[in-house]
């Protein structure tokens, strides 16, 4: 996932969190503002219906006060007009209360108007005889209205006589005196008050009764509550009434709503409004659904309101929310398009950036070869290790961009552990510097041999972690371990660098990763560094699908453990013996001089060692112990150190004759051994002791392999260097002159596709991709348009300097059929070279190495060249110094010196003879180089000045010199096989065929299927450098009278093309014809 | 009785979150669980950590599958451990969480030779719960304990082991199936910070905890320490995964405060545990006095 949809998913995720947050809150506070306000609305709104019912029961209160009023006042008219009548006979009163009742009932509820005196006796006006034994002063409506002194209602009762109910409103009478007439009483039927009652207006399913001054209930919905015995029903007194409380209320003079489930179950409200008049009271019973129903509609209409705010607020929030979401993820847009063009401006600048600094290194790498003044080849070694470091620096930046940028890509191809092993551990010894460090190395032999993946990164990985180590690390050790775990997609390779440095800090742990940042930089400032290299290293792990780990104590020392999953072609062990069983080893190391830490984990890789090799081989600390078992006769194999070997070096020197025994050292005082001791030089690990053990030195050799160029030359190739850059022209040109071609130059596009047509001729084209005007492609693409089939196929290889981009595929896509980064590496350049270079033009020339590549990683890191004494002939002090001190890779250059160099010398003499001064100086420039790396240094000086010469045409000073120089040759000649033979290397003193028979040592069958078993497996891991040095190996036997030579030396030349399918068929058949 | 005479080896899985120095200073082996990505297969603790697990995650990696040690390698491990022994009590994870005790207990009855020598105990617990258990019977096997003597005792000791993890989130459980996704959106959305602890064997939530992870802790710290009285104060483990140094800090401040512990430990939670509750996860594991 890319850091940009990275971003924007986690914008998303951000947004969403931000949106449901805000709306939660704003639900929540809608929620209680809503309850709060229907709470109070509630209390508000529930009162509105309260008084709308009550107002309905005062309005019936209204209406029946009204009616009893107008009753009562026909009461209070004729009580008047009795009064003021004064005297009256009971005649005219009855006639009188007679008309009155006609006048007065015309809707029919007047019963009677009648006057009782105070002496019982009665005058009706509806012509009513009363009874002279009832005693009329008793009843009630007499004796309460003599006590109210004023109005009196009665109750409602049933006239008998008519089954009506009646109330009865009586008044006292009194004369002018104030004395006590008699009582007026007014019946009447009660039936419209009822019908007032039941005809209120009021909701579905409530009604209004009556309750009169004696509590009971006038007029009721439910008979139950009626009249028991003609008279209305006190309605507390049914243990069945729901009204009790409605009585004591009343009694109480409360006004409040009483609420009751019914008679009928129906929860109602009763709602009390009194009757003044006559003490009755009229009570509204309305069910509460009724009640509540419209505070409910009310309710229900705000919260819907409050909804839909709710609603409109959410969208608003949204809206506004994804304003803000918008300008976040427009500034996420905006910082990844500035990361991209930062990535992008890295990217362009590579080849601004590398051009002059691969003129830089280029040139000083020419002053390095030509010049012999030691104080500039001191400043030139300075400029080669500064531009190397910056060269690094920029790789370093340039692929965090690519990282960064997720350009970069894995490659899946075919490595050997060895490889990488190998280089790795020379770049450490390289970086130890002065660093008085231990260096262990501990290598599991069964990593399989042939692993799939990035070696380069995998090698870069690995180097970042050392180089971390190195720098890290002031005393002690830094130990590397590989090893795998095996997996069914093949192995987990298992990487850890442990050291005994300064150890991290938890706190600084947490940032280690983190690009561009040194931790501890207070304590670190001394150390150099960008800070990415661990940033780098982490990202490419993760791209390849591991993991990596630290842990550290601080002051005490870190480890780093990576594990990387890789897919394996070939799962033979990359290490294995050839005799296992008859193999028994010691291994005698001293810890003297190393602190507790660093002696114990050499202990322990010693140890580790021992077991994973899986033969008899064990660690001793005692050399008497040793020594026993070899007299025992119990060990045939000792590898000990300089220590255990100056201690007893005479025991050890003659006992070397019998065992096998190897003094494993460090290069720096390095001590001198005799032949019949072999030399390892640290670190001491499995590849090294599995040398030793298969009697085998190509592991050792593996670096001199690595480093080793110029393998041939072409004089008769022709090259053409396209470049705008007339440094990096000479560069490149001054690049390829070891290797003797003619080389022509151009400065554009058009003059080298001029050139071409011109002569159609060039071997090869190297061509530089970025030129103004038109530009490699541009060029490449016109030239394989041109119909002549020579254009078509010339081998054009594209120089760039821009590595960002995994620009490879683009270039062979255009028209390229190759390409090489700059600044040119020479091996590199080789390699092109050999590939597309027709095989008739090479000239194989075996392990001749070009001095500055022997100048090794000690003569660079000691930045000090090393001084030329002309008085010696011959020095195998300075010739050993260019080798890195490696005894044997020196005797095979003296020995393949000593071998070419009668035929050299007559073929200089010839040239000289013939006057031919063009090839004359190729030969002296080429003993020029020659003579300088087996440390013949006047012999080189003198070539030089005649190669000098002979580029100038100078014939003069080639006569006067040239006897001289055959002359020196002749002595350096004789000086090299005398020190070869004093060694026992040979007899270097015959002629080449002389030389050749000689060197012929018969080997046996069984050595010979081992050669033969190594030359298909260096072939069949695509190993054209081992394959090379086996088949040369092979070619200085015989088998019976056969020489190899005639079989492995075309094979040597099929694998030098690549040709290894070829070179393995050619060995087939030798092994038929000589094996059967 | 004491039998001095028979050499015993303990073992355990990499899961008890032990420290590489007390392990190798006790001669304790261990086998391995793996962690299966989307691109190979890693050796838990050695090859992957749990910070490599979180970091996996956060760069978009898809579910990281855990893998028991296989029946064979356990049959491997404890020939191995037979030559260097003469009997072996190993004690695995908790079977209610892994497949490691059922595979030992395979291995062991497939083994042609030395079966009867090698005890297999279900500690019910992970991580340094799995760990005061080890530490207990290498003590007892130091102490020239015999082999059932130590058995019984682990074996009581199992329910007096307290192991309770906090987690920032839900993330974790959810990814490995364990949670629903509206319930972890929901903890999500609510900041909703799940503690749980081994019942029985299984993981189990114990509570939650509301707010910021910060207050979180400290309240966990509280409630988990709350009855200390009846804590062995000896030792605590701290075990974390993903934290940051701070957070670390902070938390053993605290529980020193509280504890007044003997020891209070920090390590890191195996890649197995850490991918089962993921970053800014910690827990306090101790014993109760028995």
């Amino acid at each position: 996932m890319d850091n940009a949809s990275a971003d924007m998913k986690k914008t998303k995720g951000l947004q969403f969190h931000l949106i449901f947050s805000v709306c939660a809150v704003l639900i929540l506070f809608f929620v209680l503002v809503a309850k709060f306000s229907s709470d109070i609305a509630a209390s508000h709104i529930q009162n509105e219906p309260l008084a709308h019912y009550r107002l309905l029961a005062d309005k019936t209160t209204q209406e029946i006060t009204t009616w009893f009023s107008n009753e009562a006042q026909i009461v209070a008219n004729q009580k008047a007009a009795i009064e003021i009548s004064g005297d009256f006979s009971w005649d005219s009163l009855t006639n009188y209360l007679t008309s009155i009742v006609e006048d007065y009932n015309d809707e029919g509820y007047i019963y009677d108007l009648y006057f009782v005196s105070t002496d019982n006796v009665m005058s009706s006006g509806c012509g009513y005889i009363p009874d002279p034994s009832i005693d009329f002063t008793a009843r009630p409506w007499y004796a309460e209205a003599v006590k109210k002194d004023g109005l009196y209602y009665s109750a409602p009762y049933k006239d008998t006589n008519l089954n009506k109910y009646v109330v009865t409103i009586s008044s006292i009478v009194t004369d002018s005196s104030g004395e006590l007439m008699g009582v007026l009483a007014l019946d009447i039927f009660v039936d419209t008050l009822f019908e007032i009652a039941e005809n209120a207006e009021v909701p579905e399913n409530s009604y209004i009764f009556l309750i009169d001054a004696n509590m009971g209930a006038a007029t009721h919905p439910c008979r139950d509550f009626g009249y028991i015995n003609d008279e209305p029903v006190r309605l507390s007194e049914l243990p069945f009434s729901p009204y009790s409380e409605l009585e004591n209320m009343i009694i109480n003079g409360s006004r409040d709503v009483l609420r009751i489930t019914d008679y009928d179950g129906v929860k109602r409200e009763l709602f009390v409004s009194r009757v003044d008049c006559c003490g009755w009271y009229t009570v509204a019973a309305i069910p509460e659904s009724v009640v509540n129903s419209s505070s409910k509609s009310l309710l229900l209409s705000i919260s819907v309101a409050l909804f839909i705010c709710l609603i409109i607020g959410i969208f608003c929030t949204l809206f506004a929310a994804r304003g803000i979401m918008r300008q976040l993820s427009d500034a996420i847009i905006a910082a990844n398009a500035a990361n991209e063009t930062k990535g992008s401006f890295l990217a362009n600048m590579s080849h601004e950036i590398r051009t002059p600094i691969n003129a830089v290194i280029g040139m000083n790498e020419m002053i390095l070869r030509e010049n012999s003044d030691p104080n500039i080849t001191g400043y030139a070694l300075d400029i080669s290790a500064a531009s190397r470091s910056l060269i690094s620096i920029i790789n370093d930046i340039l692929d965090f961009s690519k990282i960064e940028s997720g350009k970069i890509e894995i490659a899946e191809s075919e490595f050997n552990i060895a490889s990488i092993i190998n280089d790795v551990v020379n770049m450490s010894i390289a970086r130890l510097g002065e660093k008085e460090l231990e260096l262990l190395v501990s290598a599991d032999p069964d990593i399989p041999v042939g692993i799939i993946g990035d070696e380069m990164r995998i090698q870069q990985i690995i180097v970042n972690l050392m180089t971390n180590g190195i720098k890290y690390t002031n005393h002690g050790f830094v130990a590397l371990k590989l090893s795998c775990t095996k997996q069914d997609y093949g192995i987990n390779l298992d990487i850890s660098v442990r050291d005994s440095g300064i150890g991290i800090t938890e706190e600084n742990m947490e940032k280690l990763f983190t690009s561009f940042q040194q931790v501890d930089t207070k304590r670190n400032r001394s150390v150099e560094g960008t800070g990415l290299g661990l940033a780098i290293t982490k990202r490419l792990i993760t791209i390849m699908g591991g993991f990596i780990n630290v842990s550290s104590e601080y002051g005490a020392g870190t480890e780093f453990r990576v594990s990387i999953p890789l897919k394996v072609s070939d799962d033979s062990p990359f290490i294995s013996l050839r005799s296992p069983k008859n193999l028994h080893a010691a291994c005698l190391f001293s810890t003297d001089g190393m602190d507790l830490k660093t002696a114990k984990e050499h202990r322990k890789i010693t140890e580790e060692m021992t077991e994973q090799l899986d033969i008899d081989m064990r660690t001793f600390d005692s050399a008497d112990e040793v020594k026993t078992l070899i007299a025992e006769g119990r060990l045939n194999t000792v590898f000990t150190d300089r220590t255990f070997y100056l201690r007893d070096k005479d025991y050890w020197n003659g006992i070397s004759r019998n065992i096998t025994l190897t003094v494993v050292q460090s290069r720096i005082n390095a001590v001198k051994l005799p032949d019949t001791i072999r030399c390892i030089y640290k670190p001491f690990y499995t590849m090294s002791a599995a040398a030793v053990l298969n009697n085998d030195s190509s592991a050792a050799f593996l670096s001199e392999r690595r480093n080793s160029s110029v393998r041939f030359t072409a004089p008769d190739a022709k090259i053409l260097i396209v470049d705008d850059n007339a440094v990096n022209l000479k560069v490149a040109a001054g690049l390829m002159k070891p290797y003797q071609m003619q080389v022509f130059t151009a400065d554009s596009g058009s003059k080298a596709i001029a050139m071409l047509e011109e002569s159609r001729d060039f071997d090869i084209v190297f061509m530089d991709h970025m030129m103004p005007v038109m530009d490699g492609v541009e060029a490449v693409g016109i030239i394989r348009k041109k119909s002549d089939e020579y254009f078509k196929k010339v081998p054009i290889v594209a120089l760039t300097a821009n590595t960002v981009n995994d620009s490879k595929n683009m270039f062979l896509s255009s028209g390229f059929n190759d390409f090489l980064a700059k600044p040119i590496e020479v091996s590199l350049l080789e390699r092109i070279l050999k590939k597309h270079l027709p095989k008739a033009l090479r000239k194989h020339i075996n392990n001749m190495p070009a001095p500055s590549e022997y100048k090794g990683p000690e003569r660079r890191s000691q930045n000090k060249a090393p001084e030329i004494d002309s008085s010696v002939m011959f020095s195998p002090q300075k010739g050993l110094s260019y080798v890195a001190g490696d005894e044997d890779v020196y005797n095979e250059i003296l020995a393949v010196y000593a071998k070419n160099g009668t035929e050299l010398l007559q073929r200089i003499k010839a040239l000289f003879e013939n006057k031919d001064i063009k090839n004359y100086t190729i030969e002296v420039h080429a003993l020029k180089s020659t003579s300088l790396s087996i440390g013949a240094e006047p012999l080189s000086l003198l070539a030089k000045e005649l190669e000098a010469a002979g580029k100038a045409g100078n014939t003069d000073i080639i006569s006067e010199k040239n006897d001289k120089l055959l002359s020196m040759y002749s002595e350096v000649l004789e000086t090299v096989r005398s020190y070869l033979s004093e060694k026992g290397i040979g007899n270097n003193s015959e002629t080449e065929s002389e030389a050749e028979q000689k060197e012929l040592t018969e080997i046996d069958a069984q050595r010979l299927k081992e050669l033969i078993e190594q030359f298909y497996s260096a072939c069949g891991n695509f190993d054209c450098d081992e394959a090379i040095k086996i088949a040369d190996e092979a070619s200085g036997f015989r088998f019976g009278e056969k020489p190899l030579k005639d079989y492995f030396g075309s094979a040597s030349a099929l694998a030098a093309d690549f040709e290894y399918e070829a070179a393995e068929e050619k060995i087939r058949k030798a092994e038929g014809e000589l094996l059967g | 009785m004491k039998m001095a005479d028979k050499k015993i080896g303990i073992t355990t899985d990499c899961g008890c979150d032990l420290p590489d120095e007390y392990l190798s200073a006790n001669d304790i082996e261990l086998v391995y669980f793996y962690m299966l990505t989307d691109r190979g297969r890693f050796r838990d603790r050695d090859e992957m950590t749990s910070e490599n697990v979180i970091e996996y995650f956060e760069n978009g990696g898809s579910r990281i599958m855990t893998e028991a040690p296989p029946i064979n390698e356990y049959k491997d491990f404890f020939r191995r451990g037979l030559e260097k022994h003469d009997e072996i009590i190993h004690i695995s994870i908790s079977s209610g969480v892994s497949e490691s005790y059922k595979n030992a207990l395979a291995a062991r009855d497939m083994l042609e030779v030395g079966a009867d020598r090698i005890h297999i105990v279900d500690s019910l617990h992970l991580s340094t719960g799995l760990g005061h258990i080890v530490i207990k019977a290498t003590q007892m096997r130091n102490d020239g304990c015999g082999a059932n003597e130590i058995i019984d005792c682990i074996t009581a000791m199992r329910r007096f082991v307290s192991t309770t993890f906090i987690s920032r989130s839900t993330d974790y459980l959810y990814r490995n199936g364990r949670l629903g996704k509206p319930v972890h959106q929901l903890c999500h959305l609510l900041n909703i910070h799940p503690v749980l602890t081994l019942r029985d064997g299984k993981i189990v939530l114990k509570s939650v905890e509301f707010g910021s992870m910060d207050s979180a802790a400290k309240h966990y710290i509280r409630k988990e320490l709350r009855n200390i009285s009846s804590i062995d104060r000896h030792r605590l483990f701290i075990t974390h995964a993903g934290c940051r140094v701070k957070r670390i800090s902070a938390v053993k401040d605290e529980a020193a405060r509280i504890g007044g512990f003997d020891e209070v430990i920090v390590t890191k939670a195996s890649a197995t545990i850490s991918s089962n509750c993921g970053a800014d996860t910690f827990g306090l594991l101790f014993v109760y006095k028995h």
